[in-house]
């Protein structure tokens, strides 16, 4: 007997056509997903593109407020700006990737826990400013349409590396001066924290400051000024102050006096045509430096000369009576100046000390010349991970710390003093050296660590860029959360300074504060000045572009001191600086809440990885 | 045998079910539309931008929109003003711009060897010059720079200046004619910042080069508002030429000399110092270059590659002629697709090239508007790109030459 199906079976007949439909339907918005996934792998293409270029193109000479530091175990405080790490580098206010609000960064799921991973680790997760990394003040922009690439967030994986220290920090080789010169001085020795030699001889005219250069040879010292019993003064600072052609004939004596100092004879100085060479059978190599000095101060005196005396009476000779300057029994032989041994000298000083900085990479004892740079004046020094640190406490204070000993390509020759601590002796390998706090048997770590001429495999070295897309711009306090914590050294803070008030400290940094680009909070220039957080008394997308601190708090004019919210004297200026009320983070200049509470987890796609390398040598040429 | 039809329950039932079914299969067919409309237009967008990205890549590499090398009318920026002898970015180094003569290797070069390096080692590349030397306010207390090196060979110092501090002291009377020892990088410099301009010299000069020449102080640039003017007498062969290191205060965002105007530092200075606060750029010959509509005159572009604008200030009085003002000289808007259909977004693509903080930049930005919604949306971006140096070298002289092969005439070696 045959029978029809029931109303049962063919329910359930319907319900299962009815779910096949449907799930092959469903099928169907994964293409919308693909494509969305292919858009974002372009942006981060570019993006990861241009932070690679950013990176190894950032300026090097941005000003650092300190980079020196006393002891071994001490740091300078702008030592994590400075650090050549791609994310500490490019986390800047022109440079243009951001921390994600922490708070925010914390809601973020992703596969594996890898964000989470990275921010339980001390890491950080970035976004992208909606411009490119332009080197314009962004403020100064017109407003950017809406950028879809602000739904990218990254960060870096892999772990950081040691690679060359960019800046020793007992002495931020190289120091550059131009040649011909005199002995190098400058104004920092007399600013609040940085130390002088006992008797530092001060410079005149302008800011005060020191002559430094001398720590490391004294017979510098009355070449740059002294005065004899007589009363009479000599050298380079009576003759910058009295600018005479007597005080230019005394400058000269005194650097023919240096000359004789350092044993050298009209058989090396007065020529008339160039030297172009040491001689290498009567120059042994502890003689060059002095040879490289010495006609570095007499070149750049008997060029004085060239003001108050004309051509004429140069040509036919002007004598420089011979001095015993410091009345020590050195006197120097006769000597006369002309035009053309003026000429050569010039010459002479250039040549020598070109040929020294590309012969002598290791030793300091001359600076390097100013008007060639070169990429060999950057030593290779890295730290020495795998010998005991050397250990002591924090400059005057009883603060326990230690640093790995540093670890050069070749030893380091006539290290001298630096600039900022003139007064204290760099440690050399000496075993009865005393540093008078604490004795160092030996300084310098084992050459066998040495691994910056190495070769590497990709694996050890590489880290990776790791972007994600996530609609993190959907929460409701995308604007109003406040900024990821920002690292102490990003405070350009006069340091060291001891005794000095935390206002003190924050406020007397002599460096304009739109120049700095490498401190502050990265997100300095879309700042809020004020709690927003209200929405009756700030309704969503209310004009707020006058309550952003680099719309409004930014210098107005040339040479105006942006001091105010942007240096931090007040407390609630602090609270701004450190990002407390949020940013305007999509620069639309309108206050933008999402529809996601803050309850709300959301999860990132993953959208790319790319490989680079943190610079090994970061010796760029600016 | 008794037939029964389905009772009402049992047909309003069935009547349900299918309805079911039916809304369902309705509205997944209504999702799967729209998935594959949204998913066509995603892929038509992404289609465009990734066109946008590829020819802004492109253009990194072979700078076509400022200089077409198969397009004679596109070439503008080869000009050359010969009133003022001055020239463009891709002037074409020929005998009138930069006549070779002299000796090769020798002080006494002239004109512009494209196979020179340019060593750290030639003492010819070095700054001879005080780097403590005011443009304006020297007294010359550490003696005469000139002597060393100088654009001319042979010239006279002849301003007097006074002894020490006081009124009373003697006054010296000028130094002299001398004969000196280095003119090549002065002259280098020089020409290659009147045949190319602020831009161009920057890019074709070492990293480490100090900017700054004796001689000719009171040669000033001839486009901007300085008093000056390049071809007219000198009045002394003292001092540094003020185009190279006096700021001109002009303010409003305008620095009609080469150097930053931050501030009164008058002095020789590296590339740092002065692109700290301000941008050189290319100027493109037209603002819509696939238009034209808007072409520059060859006096306003060679006066546009002869200034700076600041780009680090934010105050009204900067603003103006400031970054709102390089955009609108230095930007060029381009379709990606000049002829679309109605239904695809309008993308374009700005580019821009410039210097500053340092970093020699192509600025990207494509922008699209949804045909649906009428949205704007932007992806900005900087790319690391060919050199000036490098595009001069793919290009031959000949107006309709095309790209030279190697050892073919650029425009660098004509």
């Amino acid at each position: 007997m045959s029978r029809a199906f029931t109303l049962f079976e063919v329910a359930i007949s319907l319900a299962l056509v009815a779910m096949g439909v449907t799930s092959v339907l469903l099928l169907f918005p994964t293409g919308l997903k693909t494509q969305q996934m292919a858009r974002y792998r372009v942006y981060a293409s570019a993006k990861a593109l241009e932070m690679v270029d950013a990176y190894n193109t950032f300026p090097t000479a941005n000003p650092s407020l300190e980079s020196e530091a006393p002891n071994p175990w001490d740091v300078s405080t702008g030592r994590g700006n400075m650090a050549f790490d791609l994310e500490r580098r490019l986390s800047s206010f022109r440079f243009g990737i951001m921390p994600v609000p922490l708070d925010i960064a914390r809601r973020i799921d992703s596969e594996g826990d890898e964000i989470a991973r990275v921010l339980g680790e001390g890491g950080r997760l970035y976004y992208s400013q909606p411009l490119a990394t332009t080197g314009f003040m962004e403020s100064g922009l017109p407003t950017a349409p809406p950028n879809e690439a602000q739904r990218l967030v990254f960060t870096v994986v892999g772990h950081a590396q040691s690679n060359a220290i960019a800046i020793f920090p007992w002495k931020a080789w190289p120091y550059y001066a131009p040649f011909p010169s005199p002995p190098a001085h400058g104004t920092h020795g007399r600013e609040p924290g940085f130390s002088e030699p006992l008797g530092a001889i001060e410079t005149v005219g302008g800011k005060r400051g020191i002559l430094f250069e001398d720590s490391f040879d004294a017979d510098m010292r009355p070449v740059f000024w002294c005065r004899r019993s007589d009363g009479a003064e000599y050298g380079y600072r009576h003759h910058q102050v009295a600018g005479t052609r007597d005080s230019a004939i005394r400058y000269c004596q005194a650097a023919l006096w240096y000359c004789a100092r350092k044993g050298l004879t009209p058989a090396f100085y007065d020529q008339a045509t160039p030297i172009t060479d040491f001689d290498p059978a009567a120059t042994p190599p502890d003689m060059r430096w002095k040879q490289v000095q010495a006609l570095r101060f007499l070149a750049h005196a008997t060029t004085c000369l060239t003001t108050y005396v004309d051509h004429a009476t140069l040509s036919a000779g002007l004598a420089i009576p011979p001095i015993d300057l410091i009345e020590d029994g050195t006197t120097p032989a006769p000597y006369t100046a002309t035009h053309d041994r003026i000429v050569a000298l010039h010459d002479s000083a250039k040549n020598l000390a070109m040929l020294f900085a590309a012969s002598h990479p290791y030793d300091w004892a001359v600076p390097r010349p100013l008007e060639r740079a070169i990429m060999m004046d950057h030593p290779l020094i890295e730290w020495d991970m795998f010998s005991d640190p050397l250990r002591g406490t924090i400059w005057k204070t009883s603060v326990s710390a230690a640093q790995w000993r540093p670890v050069p390509a070749r030893p380091i020759e006539n290290i001298g003093r630096s600039f900022q601590f003139s007064n204290l002796p760099i440690p050399s390998d000496d075993p009865a050296w005393e540093w008078g706090r604490s004795s160092l048997p030996s300084f310098w770590g084992d050459e066998a660590h040495f691994t910056l001429t190495n070769a590497f495999e990709p694996s050890e070295r590489c880290r990776q860029l790791v972007f994600w897309a996530v609609d993190w711009m959907a929460y409701e306090d995308v604007e109003t959360a406040p900024s990821a914590p920002v690292d102490a050294c990003r405070y350009p803070r006069g340091a060291p300074r001891l005794n000095a008030s935390f206002t003190a400290l924050l406020t007397s940094p002599p460096f304009f504060d739109w120049q700095q680009y490498s401190y502050r909070n990265p997100e300095k220039v879309m700042l809020f000045k004020q709690d927003l957080s209200d929405p009756v008394a700030n309704p969503t997308g209310s004009d707020v572009s006058t309550r952003i601190l680099g719309l409004s708090g930014g210098p107005t004019t040339l040479g105006s001191n942006p001091r105010g919210d942007q240096e931090g004297q007040a407390a609630d200026a602090r609270a701004v600086f450190s990002g407390l009320y949020g940013a305007d983070r999509n620069m639309n200049r309108r206050l933008d809440r999402g529809s996601l509470p803050r309850s709300t987890r959301v999860r990132a796609m993953p959208v790319a990885r790319f490989n680079f390398y943190d610079l090994r040598v970061p010796a760029a040429l600016r | 045998m008794i037939r029964r039809g389905f009772t009402l329950i049992e047909a309003l039932l069935a009547v349900a079910l299918s309805m079911t079914v039916v809304l369902t299969a309705v509205a997944g067919v209504r999702l799967a539309a729209q998935s594959v409309t949204a998913a066509n237009r995603n892929a038509v967008e992404n289609g465009l931008i990734r066109a946008g990205y590829f020819m802004a890549v492109d253009e990194a590499d072979f700078w076509r929109d400022y200089d077409d090398p198969f397009d004679a009318t596109r070439q503008r920026l080869r000009g050359y003003d010969a009133a003022r002898r001055r020239g463009l970015p891709f002037t074409p180094f020929d005998a009138t711009v930069m006549p070779r003569s002299g000796t090769p290797g020798a002080e006494d070069e002239r004109g512009w060897d494209p196979e020179y390096q340019w060593p750290a080692s030639d003492a010819r590349t070095w700054f001879h010059g005080n780097l403590v030397e005011h443009a304006t306010r020297t007294q010359h207390r550490f003696g005469h720079h000139e002597i060393f090196a100088h654009v001319k060979e042979e010239p006279t110092l002849a301003r007097t200046f006074v002894d020490g501090l006081g009124a009373a002291t003697p006054a010296y009377a000028g130094y002299g004619q001398v004969r000196t020892p280095h003119t090549w990088a002065a002259n280098q410099l020089t020409a290659l910042k009147n045949a190319l301009g602020y831009y161009g010299v920057t890019e074709y000069m070492p990293a480490n080069t100090i900017y700054g020449v004796h001689g000719a102080p009171g040669a000033d640039n001839a486009y901007g508002s300085g008093p000056g003017d390049p071809l007219a007498a000198d009045d002394t062969d003292q001092g540094l030429a003020h185009e190279w290191c006096l700021p001109s205060g002009s303010g409003g965002g305008v620095q009609w000399r080469f150097a930053n105007d931050d501030g009164d530092t008058a002095w020789p200075r590296g590339i740092y110092r002065l692109v700290r606060d301000s941008t050189f750029p290319v100027i493109p010959a037209s603002a819509t270059p696939a238009a034209d509509t808007t072409p520059w005159t060859l006096q306003t572009l060679v006066a546009a590659h002869g200034r700076s604008w600041a780009t680090d200030r934010v105050a009204a009085s900067w603003q103006t002629g400031g970054i709102p003002d390089l955009l609108a000289k230095a930007q060029m808007a381009i379709a990606v697709v000049p002829l679309r259909p109605a239904s695809w977004p309008a993308v374009s693509r700005a580019t821009m090239r410039y210097l500053n903080n340092c970093r020699f930049t192509a600025l990207n930005k494509i922008r699209w508007i949804s045909p649906v919604t009428g949205a704007r949306s932007e992806l900005s971006f900087t790319l690391v790109a060919t050199s000036l140096r490098g595009a001069r070298q793919q290009r031959s002289p000949t107006p309709t030459g095309g790209w030279a092969r190697p050892g073919q005439p650029t425009l660098d070696a004509p």
